[in-house]
């Protein structure tokens, strides 16, 4: 943690705008549109400006409207209108015990700008400090989130000072320096146009200071103006020497982005990216001025045609995996009101519900594919969304044998919790992860990874179809044929369970034979695999040779729910072996009282059944 | 010779029982779901050791089957069900081929169990190397020079083991071996009769780390009849730069050194790798890195030709698998380290995979085909 970029930040935003900045509203009616179609490096990779904002404010708030105003135009702000920007109240502090270390006063909604942290920051800085030699997992809950606050407080500022390099500054140059550094007398004052008479001036406070010493009140006027503009040049300089977060700029080197610094500290600059900054120093005066005309202008030259580039703006805009759980739930009220009071109308409005949800959620995949270049699964939240697409697919197939609306409940169902589930582990940052070495493999992904979630996403569809038939049992809803044409599609859809995972899990042995020389190495994940393996062969053959009834084979196969959340999600929490992602308190919560909760559905179902057919069922 | 094939039938139909799978099954589940829990504790090595490659272990007091009887009697139950109860017709026909992908899986995992040898090689760019040292196995090693003369796995030592090299007049006897050292400084009251740099450093056992490579073994022991010079205490421990060397003079007026070192067992490769250069390719603008990938030069005999070996894409050569696993690029030459895997069962699963999922396939086909001509099949 930098402190004295903290400490800085305020001088820095009263020094870095013109007056004009000060005069216009945080709302803006410029099209901020294409501005979001940017192109910026981030995290290793070029996204939109639109993603960009998007992560930075939720990070920051967990919402991306925090301040009422569209993410695009918050960041427009702290990018053009620092002095204005460091005012919103965008950092959420939830924790009640570093709000009173930051001395935070309590309110409804605990959001706090970065002028009201900054005393705190100062404050708790030298325990920051502390915090780093502390491996994360000994950091108390409290510990991270105030460490957690100093990192977002520190990205915010690199986002406020990202153009303090080209941005006019408020500060006084003498006629003779003015000259020195080229600039006419109108001209404005930048970072950049004193840059190069930067060793001039240090040599010259130097010179003053030797000759003088430390007290400024020996200097004469002009001395004391040139110490002054020496230390505003060093503070601006050294506040700017890490920041490398908006990577807008593109250059001739491998990276093809370069923050505004960087070209400065790394000498990344060229006439090509010089062109290119000019275009955003019209930008930010654009912006100041609120001049739709130069704006749009501007943004024009640009924003370049990028397929990729407008598909994740869309992607965006639409939040497909949002508006597919909202379909999937329609679908799940009109195959609940089919079931109840049987219409034909509420059969077709579930179906084309459901057919329109796995529609949505295609589309989304379907992009996710085409901006990442890869197949859609190499994340626990990528594979989530996959699964989420297949266990609804398969419903189809159920409905296609069953014609009773069964297929359809069932889809409808696991679209649903399976899009709640992809929302709870979504995680911070972006979800479009460029992959590490061992992953960025794309045979391998498409091969085992693809076979493995088909698997996981078969087995969940089967689990909800014994769901289904032990709660026909249950209450009496439905007669022996139905259940018995149930059971016969449950035990075709678990041995396609098994193939894919078998297929699937013995792929992942391959992928580790080709990939680290051995076969099977009882990594956490491995063994989830295979334990749904084991269990699905321990059920169906359990069930051929007789030596489990038909009632204690349904059960089973609905436990099968427990068994894959386990070795899907549960066997990450280990923090051992090479999928592992580490220990997550919600996760962990969240996944025993889901197994809590189906044991104790499954065991009441149980009970009830067995209490009113005295455990002879569907022989 | 009838009664005799009728009794292994017998027998057979026996072993073949499905009640036999039926109860195995659980308790592969509860080993599986026991030993990957306790990995978080003990780490993936110790787990395996305690419960996949177990004939038993104990729950509390409870002694129960480990990974490796329940996989005989799994294998046993499945061939004898495979030879002795198959229904030999069309309808069957997936699920033997599914049964006998999975027996070649089974035969598979034993033939890697018992060939299977894991290493690494560490080789420095332009240097060459062929020897590969043991993830896990330390050994107390004592060289004349390169040549070893004596050697005994880590595990056999104990407080008080004595040890006399061959052709050599001196005695080794151990004071104190802990599997997982700490060092401390030792006390000033503790230091005669220790020489450098034991006489300031002492190894103090420590919890196993779950992590076994992170595991420093070393050992604390006494020279005796070496003569008064190098008669004395001094400790070793693994990757000890400068381990202790004894000074024996002989009757032509020179003397002969010996190293005494605990080092990971080293095998020697039937060829050699070069490093040519070591290179890691990063997500532009991060740390994180897309690939990493040594460039190497393989000399087998007269013979030698360049490779590539990157991630996922290993160098296969001899039986011998060298994948990149790891790397150093902070000193001034960068290394690049291979694991090196030699497993004479690999093909098993590749061939097992196919025959299961034929099998699945063909099993599914039946059954969907079987139903729609109203047969009702399980």
């Amino acid at each position: 943690m930098e402190l004295r970029m903290i400490r800085y930040i305020l001088f820095l935003v009263m020094i870095m705008c013109t007056p004009v900045s000060f005069a216009f509203s945080a709302e803006t009616n410029l099209p901020i549109d294409q501005f979001g179609r940017i192109p910026i490096l981030h995290e290793g990779r070029v996204k939109p400006m639109d993603s960009f904002a998007r992560l930075e404010i939720l990070k920051f708030s967990k919402k991306e409207t925090p301040t009422g105003l569209p993410p695009l135009v918050w960041l427009a702000n702290a990018l053009f209108d620092p002095v204005r920007a460091v005012e919103d109240r965008i950092f959420l502090i939830e924790n009640p015990t570093t709000r009173h270390e930051l001395g935070l006063e309590e309110r409804q909604k605990p959001l706090y700008s970065y002028i009201e942290l900054v005393p705190g920051l100062e404050k708790t800085a030298p325990k920051i400090a502390n915090f780093m030699n502390i491996p994360p997992k000994d950091l108390g809950r409290s510990e991270k989130d105030l460490l957690n606050i100093h990192e977002n407080a520190l990205e915010f500022t690199y986002i406020l000072r990202s153009f303090s390099s080209v941005l006019p500054l408020n500060i006084q140059v003498s006629p003779e320096w003015r000259q020195k550094a080229g600039l006419g007398t109108t001209d404005p004052i930048t970072f950049v146009s004193l840059h190069k008479m930067n060793r001039d001036v240090e040599t010259a406070v130097k010179a003053i200071i030797k000759k003088k010493g430390k007290d400024p009140e020996r200097y004469s006027a002009a001395e004391q103006d040139l110490v002054t503009l020496g230390w505003q040049l060093k503070t601006i300089g050294d506040a700017g020497k890490n920041n490398i977060l908006l990577r807008v700029i593109p250059t001739i080197d491998a990276d093809g982005y370069a923050s505004p610094w960087e070209l400065i500290n790394d000498g990344k600059g060229s006439p090509l990216s010089e062109q290119e900054l000019k275009k955003w120093i019209r930008l930010s005066n654009a912006w100041q001025q609120q001049d739709a005309g130069e704006w749009e202008r501007v943004l024009e030259t640009i924003v370049q045609n990028n397929g990729k580039i407008s598909l994740e703006v869309l992607y965006n805009q639409i939040a497909p995996f949002r508006v597919a759980i909202f379909i999937f739930a329609l679908s799940l009220c009109f195959s609940v009101a089919h079931f109840v009071a049987p219409q034909i109308y509420l059969y077709r409005l579930s179906f084309i519900a459901l057919l329109l949800g796995i529609l949505v959620q295609f589309v989304g995949l379907a992009i996710r594919v085409e901006v990442m270049a890869r197949p859609p699964v190499g994340t626990l939240y990528e594979s989530i969304l996959f699964v989420g697409l297949i266990a609804p697919i398969v419903s189809l197939l159920v409905e296609y044998r069953l014609k009773n609306g069964t297929g359809i409940i069932s889809g409808a169902i696991s679209g649903v919790l399976l899009g709640i589930l992809g929302f709870s582990l979504i995680g911070e940052g972006d979800n479009m992860k460029v992959l590490g070495a061992v992953l960025n493999t794309r045979f391998w992904l498409t091969t085992h990874v693809l076979c493995i979630t088909i698997g996981y996403g078969w087995c969940l569809l089967t689990s909800v179809l014994a769901h289904l038939l032990l709660l026909q049992k249950a209450f009496g809803r439905s007669i022996v044929e139905t259940q018995n044409s149930l059971i016969r599609t449950m035990t075709t859809h678990s041995l396609v369970s098994l193939f894919f995972t078998t297929v699937g899990t013995i792929l992942g042995g391959i992928w580790a034979d080709q990939s680290w020389g051995r076969f099977w190495g009882w990594d956490p994940k491995e063994n989830g695999a295979l334990l749904i393996v084991l269990w699905l062969i321990w059920l169906i053959h359990g069930k051929i040779a007789g030596q489990i009834s038909h009632l204690f084979w349904i059960c089973g196969m609905a436990f099968l729910s427990v068994v894959v959340a386990i070795a899907w999600v549960g066997v990450n929490l280990l923090g051992v072996g090479l999928h592992s992602y580490g220990f997550i308190e919600g996760v962990f919560w969240g996944l025993g009282g889901f197994s809590a909760a189906e044991a104790l559905l499954i065991g009441t179902m149980l009970y009830r059944i067995m209490q009113s057919e005295g455990g002879h069922f569907a022989r | 010779m009838r009664n005799l094939s009728r009794q292994l039938k017998k027998t057979g139909l026996k072993l073949a029982h499905p009640k036999i799978l039926f109860w195995v099954l659980p308790f592969m589940i509860l080993v599986l779901v026991i030993g990957t829990v306790s990995q978080k504790e003990f780490g993936i090595l110790a787990a395996q050791e305690a419960y996949f490659s177990s004939y038993f272990y104990t729950l509390g007091f409870i002694p129960l089957p480990g990974g490796l009887t329940l996989m005989m009697v799994l294998g046993v139950n499945l061939l004898a069900k495979f030879l002795f109860k198959s229904h030999w017709s069309f309808a069957k026909a997936g699920t033997i081929i599914t049964h006998f992908g999975v027996l070649v899986l089974i035969l598979g995992g034993a033939v890697t169990y018992i060939t299977a040898k894991e290493g690494y090689l560490i080789v420095a760019e332009g240097e060459t190397s062929d020897v590969v040292e043991d993830y896990h196995e330390r050994m107390l090693v004592i060289r004349n020079g390169d040549h070893i003369i004596y050697q005994i796995p880590f595990d056999h030592l104990q407080d008080g083991f004595k040890i006399s090299p061959a052709g050599t007049d001196f005695i080794v006897t151990i004071t104190k071996a802990c599997s997982n050292c700490g060092i401390t400084r030792r006390p000033v009251s503790e230091q005669d009769g220790w020489t450098s740099p034991g006489k300031f450093m002492r190894l103090d056992p420590k919890p196993s780390d779950p992590q076994d490579e992170k595991n420093m073994a070393g050992i604390e022991f006494m020279v005796s009849g070496a003569g008064p010079d190098m008669d004395g205490r001094y400790l070793t421990f693994d990757k000890f730069p400068k381990p202790p060397q004894i000074e024996v003079p002989v009757q032509n007026g020179s003397s002969l050194i010996y190293t005494i070192a605990v080092e990971r067992r080293k095998r020697i490769l039937p060829f050699s790798i070069s490093l040519k250069s070591f290179k890691q390719d990063f997500h532009p603008g991060t740390d994180m890195a897309r690939s990493y990938q040594s460039s190497v030069t393989v000399t087998d005999g007269d013979e030698s030709w360049p490779a590539l070996i990157q991630m996922n894409e290993p160098l296969r050569y001899r039986g011998y698998t060298l994948y990149q696993s790891s790397f150093d690029v902070t000193g001034n030459k960068p290394y690049t380290v291979l694991t090196v895997v030699e497993n004479k069962g690999r093909i098993f699963p590749y061939l097992s995979t196919l025959i299961i999922a034929l099998g699945l396939i063909l099993h599914v086909m039946i059954r969907i085909s079987g139903k729609r001509n109203g047969v009702a099949n399980d």
